[in-house]
């Protein structure tokens, strides 16, 4: 029977290693991923949102405490075995102009290729359907450079899907789109999270979206990670955590965002 | 296309140059026959034909290079000698120079002086390449780490002729010569280990393809790919320091060749796809260098042209017409 806590990390302090010392953002984070939930990542700018998400990829190492993923340490993994278990989207300008989405979805077969990189039958077959699933068919040979931010997000997706992997961690994936990509990237990743049965992790600034589709919700604030459902979060008033100091509340009846000043 | 226009130049640099041999004569000695004239065969096969080679290896290494630092360190303008790469082999060739005892010459040396000017120049360029890994981990921005490259290159020409003063006139002469660049420095002896060295340089590059598309998306995603990104830079920046430390210590410093041909072969190909682009660079690489070798030859009994001369002239308007052209090609978006 499949495990279905994918990851999950204890006593977590993140941030940077500098030369004067340690720069902490976070200290004693707690929480999982587990098969089948989206998982929305909420917090203001600067909360920390993208140091969370690139430790939890091991993208950049924590300060201290561990994380499990699929039951081993993930000090334990090389590159190329967490490459079968996590899988990104990232913010990261990519250098990718003279590729073809085709050339670039199919990168995310490179954990599982062999030395030169050569694809099978049945890579192309998965780079084929990922490029259906994201809505950019018809599209398989142009290249990125010709794209618009939302359609190379688009892509940036299928990249990860091909990747095969349980854990699919996305940073601010739905940032450069427009209402009608955003809900159709958001109602995709739900259904990845849901129907391949895999641990979907995103950051956010959408968080009405976020409220109504994700089926676990992280508010990172200075003072720290709060995890639940947004149901409970919403009945313990939590979410008003995210906006201390400003003037802004959330409406619980409602379930809206509403200005303190009207 | 490529390949015959390949073929066709080597033919030409066999078989033009500065003096005129009869084409037929040309042909015989080539099919093992004799010539006319004896001194003729000396010329074509101890001459023309190492030449030739050293030109479409040396091509391929330095185009190669710069694919790989171009990709490497997300530039486009970089390349073994805006880098300070090759005038870190130089240094490297220097020091031995004079520690051979500044009187010889590159054309005569022994199996051993080989060796000997092979490690300098090797030593040379990684010491650079290591200064320049420094710098790269404390600026993030690759324009700055350019500007930085280029100081380590007029650092290390300062240091190199600090050595000249206190090298023989005679050391200085033949480093100044071997400072104009020439593809016929290589003599028919050492062509077997000349060869060798550049073909494993050029096959360890051919295992970097994968990485190197992965790294088209960033460290980050390369990592997460699978690649193991701090194992594949020492392995780019060895296999660079090799190729551009073994060209630079037998043909001299070649500018713009490095810089302009993975240029060339993006905008013919359409592409920055690496299992296609790094071959196809290779090929490009060679087929620019014996244009550059037989523009040498062109002035005919005059004399040879120093080739440092002829290489910006083909590479340095690609430059140009790349970085005017920035917004219109499709690589750099």
């Amino acid at each position: 029977m499949a495990m279905s806590t994918l990851l999950f990390a204890k006593n977590l302090c993140i941030g940077y290693h500098s030369n004067g010392g340690n720069i902490q953002i976070h200290q004693d984070l707690n929480f999982s991923l587990r098969r089948g939930e989206l998982i929305s990542l909420c917090g203001p700018n600067g909360a920390g949102k993208s140091t969370l998400l690139r430790t939890i990829a091991n993208l950049q190492p924590p300060l201290s405490g561990e994380i499990e993923v699929l039951e081993k340490p993930m000090k334990s993994y090389s590159e190329k075995e967490l490459s079968h278990a996590i899988t990104v989207v990232l913010t990261d300008r990519a250098h990718t102009g003279g590729l073809t989405v085709k050339e670039v979805v199919a990168l995310g077969r490179q954990p599982y290729t062999g030395f030169f990189g050569r694809l099978s039958q049945e890579d192309k077959t998965l780079v084929d359907s990922a490029v259906e699933s994201v809505g950019m068919t018809g599209k398989e040979e142009v290249y990125m450079s010709e794209l618009s931010d939302g359609e190379r997000q688009k892509v940036m997706i299928a990249k990860s899907l091909v990747q095969e992997c349980p854990i699919v961690i996305l940073d601010e994936p739905t940032a450069f789109l427009d209402v009608a990509s955003r809900i159709e990237i958001t109602q995709l990743l739900h259904d990845i999270a849901h129907q391949q049965d895999r641990a979907v992790l995103l950051s956010t600034h959408d968080l009405e979206q976020a409220l109504r589709l994700s089926d676990q919700l992280w508010l990172l604030t200075k003072n720290g990670l709060q995890t639940g459902t947004p149901e409970d979060l919403v009945s313990n008033h939590q979410i008003d955590t995210l906006f201390e100091g400003r003037n802004v509340f959330f409406d619980d009846k409602t379930w809206t965002f509403r200005s303190k000043t009207r | 296309m490529m390949t015959t226009l390949l073929i066709l130049l080597f033919l030409c640099n066999i078989f033009c140059g500065s003096v005129d041999i009869p084409y037929s004569d040309t042909f015989n000695i080539l099919c093992g026959g004799d010539a006319a004239k004896e001194s003729w065969r000396f010329i074509i096969l101890d001459s023309r034909l190492p030449q030739a080679v050293t030109a479409l290896l040396c091509g391929s290494a330095l185009a190669v290079s710069g694919l790989l630092l171009q990709t490497y360190f997300n530039n486009y303008l970089a390349d073994p000698s805006i880098l300070g790469i090759s005038s870190g082999a130089s240094f490297g060739v220097g020091v031995v120079m004079l520690i051979l005892g500044g009187s010889v010459g590159i054309g005569s040396l022994s199996f051993s002086g080989f060796l000997a000017v092979l490690v300098g120049a090797v030593i040379g360029s990684l010491l650079v390449m290591s200064v320049l890994l420094f710098f790269s981990s404390l600026v993030k921005d690759s324009l700055t780490l350019l500007i930085i490259g280029i100081m380590i290159g007029y650092i290390t020409s300062s240091v190199i002729s600090l050595l000249n003063f206190f090298a023989t006139a005679e050391g200085v002469h033949s480093y100044v010569i071997w400072g104009l660049g020439t593809f016929g420095g290589v003599s028919s002896a050492q062509l077997p280990f000349f060869s060798a060295t550049i073909i494993i340089g050029l096959i360890g590059t051919v295992l970097l393809i994968k990485p190197l598309n992965a790294l088209l998306l960033g460290e980050r995603y390369a990592t997460n790919l699978g690649i193991n990104v701090r194992h594949t830079r020492n392995y780019i920046l060895l296999t660079v320091g090799l190729l551009t430390a073994c060209v630079t210590a037998f043909c001299g410093p070649i500018a713009f060749i490095g810089l302009a041909v993975p240029h060339i072969s993006r905008l013919l190909l359409g592409s920055s796809n690496h299992s296609i682009l790094l071959p196809f660079t290779l090929l490009t690489g060679s087929v620019m260098a014996l244009l550059c070798n037989l523009a040498c030859i062109l002035p005919g009994s005059g004399g040879v042209l120093p080739l440092n001369a002829v290489t910006p002239l083909l590479g340095a308007p690609v430059i140009i017409y790349v970085l005017i052209n920035q917004r219109k090609l499709q690589y750099f978006n």
